[in-house]
């Protein structure tokens, strides 16, 4: 679109501005305008021309915006602080989640659907679900926390680190701006970022899960599991022995479910 | 202090602006014996991990035919999510097999039902999280307008004025047109004093529009974010906002609604299937007999 066809669309209307570039006078105009919702600035009734292509969807008005009860949340600083710990500390943040849904709402459910005669095994799955959350998220927070330290550095000095990896990463020079649009980094960075958890941690992660399971059926549920047909109670309590046993204990495999 | 007394000062009196020089109190910060050498050491290992790890990591041939290979993913949080999930539901899978305890039938049995429920799994958070994205992507560019409200130096105001975030949508199809009428405005008023002799050069004269192939219609805030507003910070909150999608989708559909809300019940179901023939096959034996 040629810029002269556009000069004077009217369609725009452009309020007051503060030509001066004074600090002062562009906090007066957001005091009298957006605060206030009373806007005196560019508040755009669009006609459609212009070089518009894009959907009814995407052009929407956010009414009531910062009113709502979301968009409260979306303007308190911990939401802010929350978002970010999802993209700088990504593991922790999938630990996070897995806390909440596996530590909390998926126990949670197992016992309340649970009947007269799995009540058993709800307990035990509520239990395993408990486990793995709170393992992944103290192991993952611990292991975690200085590969996110090391990660902000190649993100605050990414010449140091990064130099002689234009070509690669697409970019014509390395810098923090450059890097932000190139999308070779962010694909590899999530990697980078995620491979010592998701790959490395996952199956220890697993076997102690397994481990902490009849200390979490002691002592959040109160109820010991008892070895079957006289089967000899486990002797050896060292953490590894105990994973083994549960892993091959039958009860372990009635559990049926995906990530555990 | 009286006020009687600073009546009388003299404040040229050298001896009072020496006695009386505010003393600095303040401590200055001293090198904690206990914690320093940790921080130290603990600085060192990120440093190392820094060096060792992940630049290692991106000059690795692995990286190199990586970034080759996914030119056009988007995502990778999704699929490094998959990836870790397909890991531990295998070595799940793996067990049940070994496991010497169950009859080879029920091995196989489980070993299925963990590798369905992987499958499910997986394929309920890949369909989940792309019907959500076009959904998300206008709770994205909501949350941003929101920081905008709160951040009204994000707006950029010496370039569009002050333009309401509500409308940021509209603002980012046609911030070109906003920005070249600001500069038409501020040409006009910069040649009027000029031409008064009250310019005093705080803005250079004759501001040039946008470039033609820069004028470009934004669909899409982060991109718009990194070529117009420039905002830092805003950056990794649109990047969080979507690790935070679908890192909750893989949690909620991995963890929660296929192992609870779809197994379970499909299990309740197949238990009384299985009652209910093994009963007519008992009653028709019994019919036979």
């Amino acid at each position: 679109m040629k810029v002269n066809s556009v000069q004077y669309d009217r369609s725009l209307k452009q309020g007051y501005h503060s030509d001066t570039g004074n600090p002062a006078g562009i906090a007066k105009e957001y005091s009298a305008g957006v605060r206030n919702n009373n806007n005196t600035g560019y508040n755009v009734a669009f006609s459609g021309s212009g070089a518009s292509k894009t959907s009814k969807a995407a052009a929407k008005v956010f009414n009531n915006l910062g009113n709502t009860v979301t968009d409260k949340m979306f303007r308190s600083e911990k939401f802010k602080k929350l978002v970010e710990v999802f993209e700088e500390k990504t593991v922790v943040a999938q630990a996070l989640v897995a806390l909440v849904v596996a530590g909390v709402l998926r126990p949670a459910t197992n016992m309340a659907m649970a009947g007269k005669n799995d009540r058993e095994d709800s307990m035990y799955a509520a239990a395993h679900a408990i486990s793995s959350a709170v393992i992944g998220f103290v192991v993952s927070s611990i292991v975690m926390a200085p590969f996110d330290k090391a990660f902000k550095k190649i993100k605050a000095e990414p010449k140091k680190y990064l130099n002689g990896l234009e070509d690669m990463l697409g970019v014509k020079e390395i810098g923090k701006r450059k890097l932000e649009k190139s999308k070779p980094y962010k694909n590899i960075s999530k990697v980078a970022q995620m491979i010592p958890d998701s790959i490395v941690l996952g199956i220890p992660k697993a076997m102690l899960t397994i481990a902490l399971i009849p200390a979490i059926l002691k002592y959040v549920f109160g109820w010991e599991r008892k070895p079957k047909g006289g089967q000899k109670p486990v002797q050896n309590n060292t953490v590894m022995a105990y994973a083994q046993n549960f892993l091959n204990n039958p009860a372990f495999d009635k559990f049926k479910g995906g990530n555990k | 202090m009286q006020i009687s007394s600073l009546q009388t000062l003299n404040l040229n009196n050298v001896n009072y602006s020496r006695q009386n020089k505010p003393a600095f109190t303040g401590k200055v910060p001293v090198e904690s014996k206990l914690f320093n050498p940790i921080s130290k050491r603990y600085d060192k290992m990120t440093d190392w991990i820094a060096r060792n790890y992940y630049e290692r990591f991106y000059r690795s041939s692995f990286a190199k035919w990586f970034i080759d290979k996914t030119k056009n993913v988007k995502n990778m949080t999704t699929h490094m999510s998959a990836v870790g999930a397909t890991l531990i539901s295998g070595m799940y899978t793996v067990r049940t097999l070994q496991n010497d305890k169950l009859d080879p039938e029920k091995r196989k049995t489980l070993a299925l039902n963990d590798v369905m429920t992987w499958g499910l799994s997986t394929a309920g958070s890949y369909f989940l999280d792309s019907k959500l994205a076009n959904w998300w992507d206008g709770v994205t560019t909501r949350f941003a307008a929101n920081y905008l409200l709160d951040h009204p130096q994000g707006k950029k105001p010496r370039t569009f004025g002050n333009w309401n975030p509500a409308n940021l949508n509209k603002f980012m199809e046609k911030w070109y047109l906003v920005k070249n009428r600001r500069i038409d405005n501020l040409n006009r008023k910069i040649a009027a004093s000029i031409a008064d002799g009250s310019y005093k050069g705080a803005r250079k004269p004759n501001l040039q529009h946008v470039k033609p192939e820069d004028a470009i219609s934004y669909k899409n805030i982060r991109d718009f974010n990194l070529d117009v507003l420039k905002n830092k910070r805003l950056t990794t909150l649109i990047d969080g906002m979507g690790v935070l999608k679908s890192l909750f989708v893989f949690g909620m559909v991995y963890r929660y609604i296929v192992p609870v809300l779809v197994m379970k019940p499909a299990n309740k179901i197949g238990a009384m299937i299985h009652k209910k023939n093994a009963e007519k096959a008992e009653q028709q034996d019994v019919k036979k007999a």
